[in-house]
């Protein structure tokens, strides 16, 4: 039996979380990635299974070896609202067009840029893609898995009583 | 294993105490507070872990870390992790998830169905959808990211370091598109 097995596993982890990282800026720079958050969770997926790997394979035993799949699973979660913030944040992507004009913008240029309805419209083709709503005569209604994603965060809104929030 | 059950008994007693304050307490910068209690936990565990015994009185021999440092240290690691990757994300998207709010919006509507037209209306309680972007400009205004000058937004210094730092990552990883 490995004499530091807690240390093995947490580095094992902490390796493959590393791994996992640089897969993901490796395959999403030289691949024009389709399902991009599914790719990153396959990534930390395939690093949580090497961790368990290379445990077992350093004689590590198997409930410290868990601890190394944890460092990943923590990995993963601190490492996915950092990606969605470089992906998806529409404050990010805003500094980033303020920044691109020479002169700034004004309010009415930015207005311009992101129309309402084409905002609107992009983000509820996303959300019917990703099987959250689906349209029934003209209007969008929610899927069982549409409601699975609301109904816990309107419960979390009324117990901390935030605002509408958007 | 003491290290991970105490951090989940932190991050427990985290998460209640965030529930406290925000129903008792009218807070205007919610992220903050949440920041202040969850480091208030951290001498919390850091008091739990050295008081009590490495075996909680409860473990079988095989489940005690004989390097307690480290188990402590991992331990402490889950609990931030738990936070900045699990409450924090959660009161952001429950605050500011465009998707999650159009998803509320449609959930919550009499007939639990919107057309686009009345998406765009009802977005954000009722508030419309002018009103997430006007959200978006006053936080970065707010957070000093940009500056009004004679009317026109213009990046500060800060900002043009995260501009740069999100423009370079949203190149390389070759985002054009938010997904």
């Amino acid at each position: 039996m490995n004499p530091d097995a807690l240390g093995t596993a947490l580095r094992a982890g902490a390796a493959w979380t590393a791994a996992a990282v640089v897969g993901h800026f490796v395959v999403f720079h030289f691949v024009r990635v389709e399902h991009r958050a599914r790719t990153v969770t396959l990534l930390f997926a395939l690093a949580a299974v090497a961790t368990l790997g290379t445990c077992l394979l350093l004689d590590v035993d198997r409930w410290r070896a868990v601890y190394g799949v944890v460092v990943v699973a923590c990995g993963f979660l601190l490492y996915m609202p950092f990606y969605y913030t470089v992906a998806a944040s529409q404050s990010v992507q805003l500094v980033i067009e303020v920044r691109a004009a020479a002169h700034g913008l004004s309010l009415a240029q930015i207005r311009r840029r992101y129309p309402v309805e084409e905002t609107l419209g992009g983000r509820l083709e996303t959300l019917a893609w990703a099987g959250y709503i689906v349209g029934v005569g003209g209007r969008f209604v929610l899927t069982f898995k549409g409601r699975l994603v609301s109904r816990p965060f309107r419960a979390i809104k009324k117990l901390w009583r935030l605002g509408p929030g958007g | 294993m003491k290290g991970l059950l105490l951090a989940a008994a932190s991050s427990l007693l985290c998460v209640a105490a965030v529930t406290v304050v925000f129903r008792v307490v009218d807070v205007p910068r919610r992220a903050a507070a949440m920041l202040g209690i969850f480091l208030a936990t951290i001498p919390l565990y850091v008091a739990a872990y050295v008081l009590t015994p490495a075996d909680l009185r409860l473990l079988p021999g095989w489940l005690v870390e004989p390097r307690g440092f480290l188990c402590g240290a991992f331990g402490l690691f889950v609990h931030a992790a738990l936070f900045f990757g699990g409450w924090l994300q959660v009161y952001n998207l429950a605050e500011r998830g465009f998707s999650l709010r159009i998803l509320i919006d449609i959930d919550e509507s009499p007939a639990r169905a919107l057309s686009a037209e009345e998406a765009e209306a009802a977005y954000g309680g009722g508030r419309g959808m002018g009103w997430m972007l006007d959200k978006r400009i006053e936080g970065l205004l707010s957070t000093r990211l940009i500056v009004e000058r004679d009317g026109r937004l213009m990046a500060t210094g800060k900002g043009t370091r995260a501009a740069r730092l999100f423009g370079g990552l949203r190149a390389f990883l070759r985002i054009d598109t938010p997904q």
